[in-house]
């Protein structure tokens, strides 16, 4: 008859990772020592991983981390290019010094200027067709006045 | 990138920030997320080896495992700006790195069943061992021992040797590995049950 212990098979595995403790770890030894299958499943485990434990992964390469370094620095991530055009260039450092200066110039200059009064504004004379017709009508009579002031004194004179 | 003089306070009372806080590795990758070039190099010191052996016996080829290495750390360094320590930095590494490890194994299916699997005798030349025969002997009767025991973790499917992997050599726990493979703690026992029964199965002869 098999043995119940090695048919449910994970109470061992349990075992034989640790995580079998105390009192069911106890048991499970007793058990052990009567039962040559369940004995032969943990020799069995053991090897497996006596020869997983054989495997070792070889060294990394000298040279990993220039190349993962060289690999960020070459392939910049979106965030890392928004960063990069948003940054100003080396001539556009002084810019904001530059633009404070100015202003606290012009400042000064509004400061220091006499104080104006503001002007009234002139009024626009508007002029209507009327008034234009009215005026050319007073200019004929004062030319017609002046011609006959021309004509009587040339008369007297004769 | 310049190293920052402090550690960033968590005050989260989530149970899973509580346990990021406590996590050397995610007070790191805080850092880096504010531009602290050092501690990135801190990580990859720390974590550059074991993520290369996991790959490397996940994908059994070592140009491979470094080239998806340094996919994972340079992943781990453009998603600087979006980390948040909600969980245990190695398990995030390693997820990256398993799912790197699943494209590239699914990937190269068809050139992998046409090449035998790298055969790492060159990585441990036998011109170190000792000339006189029976120790040549002994190391070519070793290089097939060791030749059957990755063949056999090859054959395993992917979740069961990523699973073999990371509690074998990496020593997880079930609730790492279950948060990493993305299901249930039982499920983790499970895979490992199955896995270490198959190659029970396999590697018997070689006990």
């Amino acid at each position: 008859m098999k043995c119940s212990i090695l048919s449910q098979g994970e109470r061992l595995f349990a075992y034989r990772t640790g995580k079998l403790r105390g009192a069911d770890a106890a048991a499970l030894e007793q058990h052990l020592k009567i039962c040559p299958a369940c004995r032969e499943w943990v020799a069995d485990q053991r090897a497996v991983f006596e020869a997983l434990d054989a495997w070792e992964a070889p060294p990394v390469s000298a040279d990993f981390n220039r190349q993962l370094y060289a690999r960020i620095d070459q392939q910049p991530s979106w965030r890392d290019r928004l960063l990069r055009l948003l940054r100003p260039p080396l001539s556009l450092r002084g810019l904001p010094l530059a633009a404070a200066a100015c202003l606290v110039m012009a400042a000064g200059v509004a400061l220091q200027r006499p104080h104006i009064k503001p002007q009234p504004p002139v009024p626009v004379e508007v002029t209507h067709p009327e008034q234009v017709v009215h005026a050319l009508d007073i200019m004929e009579m004062l030319g017609s006045f002046d011609q006959a002031a021309r004509t009587e004194a040339a008369r007297s004179e004769f | 990138m310049s190293a920052q003089p402090h550690i960033p306070q968590r005050v989260e009372p989530d149970m899973g920030s509580i346990a990021a806080a406590l996590d050397c590795d995610a007070q790191l990758m805080l850092r880096v997320k504010e531009g602290d070039g050092t501690s990135f190099a801190l990580l990859l010191e720390k974590h550059r080896s074991p993520v290369v052996h996991f790959l490397y016996r996940m994908v059994q080829n070592q140009a491979i495992a470094e080239e998806l290495a340094q996919e994972v750390f340079l992943r781990v360094y453009r998603s600087r700006a979006t980390y948040e320590a909600t969980a245990k930095f190695t398990t995030w590494l390693f997820r990256i790195a398993m799912h790197l490890a699943l494209n590239s194994l699914r990937d190269r299916k068809n050139e992998r069943l046409e090449e035998p699997i790298e055969d790492s005798s060159s990585e441990t030349p036998l011109r170190q061992l000792s000339d006189s025969r029976p120790s040549v002997e002994a190391a070519l009767v070793k290089e097939a021992w060791l030749a059957e025991v990755r063949r056999a973790v090859a054959r395993l499917p992917e979740k069961q040797r990523a699973a073999v992997l990371m509690h074998k050599y990496h020593e997880m726990e079930y609730t790492q590995i279950s948060k990493i493979l993305d299901c249930s703690e039982s499920a983790v026992k499970s895979l490992l049950f199955r896995a270490y029964e198959t190659l029970r199965a396999r590697l018997a002869h070689l006990a």
